[in-house]
């Protein structure tokens, strides 16, 4: 249903993606991985029209979005999380969803009311009108993973949500990952570093691997994670 | 001083402050969401100070009226203004462009404006007189007008605190001026938010022309002041904080009044801008800014 071919983009001299073609299917969890600075956050700012590639085309269920700007992709239905979380440090909880349910609905009444069936359903009820700058990383971290599901998207773009997290918490989000591509029948795209959440507690259906912007492997989580390819490169940059 | 002196400063600076803060807002708003830098923005207040004057000077209408009338022909004036900047202007992604052909076009806008109120009215300085009886309160005593308008002044702040923290449409504008980016990403429509945000600060320098020509002279040129004003209170109350300009424009009533009665209105601007230069050096952010992120 996503499909990206032939993406190239560089800033100055660093080719961030170097003619990356890859697609996802309907109601896929599909996990990104590849050592930092490999090109994977690009890859998603230029799918969802933040970047402008170089070079290539982006398709969504047929229809070319590789020129549309940011807002009209978010409404198609491709929504995403950023690295590190990206809030409005000024609003609280609920009206962070708010803030993205609205433009589906028109109506605050019920941009309100979407906002608080998904806070409801994620148990954040209690945190629902607390300032987000007053949250611990976890629960931004949810409240990110809310808005997200507000907007009722096709694809969820997720870069990197295990960081820092205990077990538990890693366990929590995993289960909302996985609620979402059952109920939502969401296809799911996750930059990860912690490979074994992808692998054990969310047991994605396929990895692909970047290097220095370069699809280096595709496949069955395990056949890429145990990829000669792959291995070097992570190994690479530890230099052992 | 005697304790009624001091009632006397605390309200003419409150009088001043409110509408310097209400100045500086629109500004404000206007910069932060969209990121123009709108020159014509106090050529606006002028405007629509001469519209007060003129309704009433020749039908004798009331400027209360002049409050709603002059807001109705500004946003109408808005709308093709708007218009001309999102089509050359706003369409780009780059902030600097936006900055850079914002103060173009809209200083191109604001001469036209200034010459052709001139042309048309002369260079001369006007004002008049509507409800400048003398009003004793608490042993103090007021000109009328100036109470009154001190109240309108304070009633559009209730209604602008609604608006932004209490509205969609102020959660939407909030969102956009911390975080461009992320709003657009959110599937928020821009070109509507931008919209709201010229309407918004046009309404708020047609309402602050008004008050303003209650109780000052107008003249075609001083449009330049006033965007001076509004562009040193919004960046020391911090761009993009609307309470922030609201603060540092009853600050800068106060600094404005005291200088007036002490030192002498002469030194006034001197000081002001002494002011701002120590400010920006120690603060560039402004006294209760937070920074603002270039998307
Ligand atoms: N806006 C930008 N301007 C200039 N260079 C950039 C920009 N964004 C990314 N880069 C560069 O492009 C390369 C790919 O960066 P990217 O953020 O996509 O990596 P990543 O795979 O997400 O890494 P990480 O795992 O650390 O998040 C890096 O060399 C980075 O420095
Ligand atoms: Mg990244």
């Amino acid at each position: 249903m996503l499909e990206i071919r032939n993406i190239s983009k560089h800033f100055g001299g660093i080719k961030a993606l170097d003619n990356v073609t890859l697609s996802l299917n309907q109601n896929e969890i599909v996990g990104l991985i590849g050592p930092n600075g490999s090109g994977k956050t690009t890859l998603f700012n230029v799918i969802c029209g933040l970047l402008k590639p170089d070079k290539g085309h982006i398709f969504f269920n047929g229809k070319e979005i590789t020129n549309l700007s940011p807002e009209k992709i978010s409404r198609l239905g491709i929504s995403r999380t950023f690295q590190g979380t990206r809030l409005v440090e000024d609003l609280t909880v609920i009206e962070n969803i708010i803030i993205a349910t609205l433009p589906l609905t028109n109506s605050y009444d019920k941009a309100e009311e979407l906002a608080r069936t998904v806070i409801n359903k994620l148990g954040i009820e209690k945190i629902g009108e607390v300032k987000v700058t007053a949250l611990t990383h976890y629960e931004r971290k949810i409240v990110e993973l809310a808005r997200t599901i507000a907007c009722k998207p096709k694809v969820v773009l997720i870069d990197e949500i295990m960081a820092g997290l205990s077990e538990e918490e890693q366990q929590n989000i995993a289960e909302i990952m996985v609620w979402m591509k059952k109920e939502m029948n969401a296809t799911i795209f996750w930059i990860e570093h912690i490979i074994r959440a992808m692998i054990k507690l969310v047991k994605v259906d396929r990895i692909i691997a970047l290097e220095s912007g370069k699809l280096i492997a595709e496949g069955k989580p395990e056949e890429v994670i145990t990829n000669k390819n792959v291995i070097e490169a992570y190994l690479g940059i530890t230099n052992v | 001083m005697e304790i009624t002196n001091i009632f006397f400063i605390i309200f003419l600076s409150l009088q001043i402050g409110l509408i310097y803060g209400l100045i500086a807002l629109g500004f404000n708003l206007l910069y932060s969401s969209t990121r123009i830098i709108n020159i014509t923005y106090g050529d606006f207040i002028t405007l629509s100070g001469y519209i007060t004057f003129w309704l009433y000077s020749l039908y004798n209408i009331s400027p209360f009226l002049s409050l709603g009338i002059s807001s109705f022909f500004l946003i109408l004036f808005t709308l093709p203004f708007f218009y001309i900047l999102e089509k050359f202007v706003l369409s780009s992604k780059n902030i600097l462009y936006i900055e850079i052909w914002g103060v173009i076009i809209t200083f191109g806008f604001s001469i036209f404006l200034q010459g052709t109120m001139s042309y048309l009215w002369s260079a001369q300085s006007r004002s008049y007189a509507y409800l400048d009886n003398v009003i004793d309160f608490f042993g103090v005593s007021f000109l009328l007008n100036k109470f009154l308008t001190t109240i309108v002044a304070a009633l559009l702040i209730f209604l602008l605190y609604f608006l932004l923290f209490k509205t969609n449409i102020g959660i939407m504008l909030r969102g956009v001026i911390q975080d461009p980016e992320l709003a657009s990403n959110l599937g928020l429509n821009m070109r509507k938010i931008f919209l709201i945000a010229f309407i918004i600060s046009s309404f708020i320098a047609s309402i602050s022309g008004v008050l303003l020509s209650m109780s000052f002279e107008i003249n075609p040129f001083m449009g330049s002041i006033y965007l001076i004003l509004a562009f040193v209170i919004a960046v020391v109350g911090g761009i993009g904080n609307p309470l922030g300009s609201l603060i540092s424009g009853i600050l800068f009533g106060f600094v404005d009044v005291i200088i007036s009665y002490t030192i002498g209105p002469s030194l006034k601007f001197f000081i002001i801008y002494s002011l701002l230069l120590l400010i920006l050096i120690y603060r560039p952010w402004g006294l209760m800014g937070r920074g603002v992120r270039y998307a």
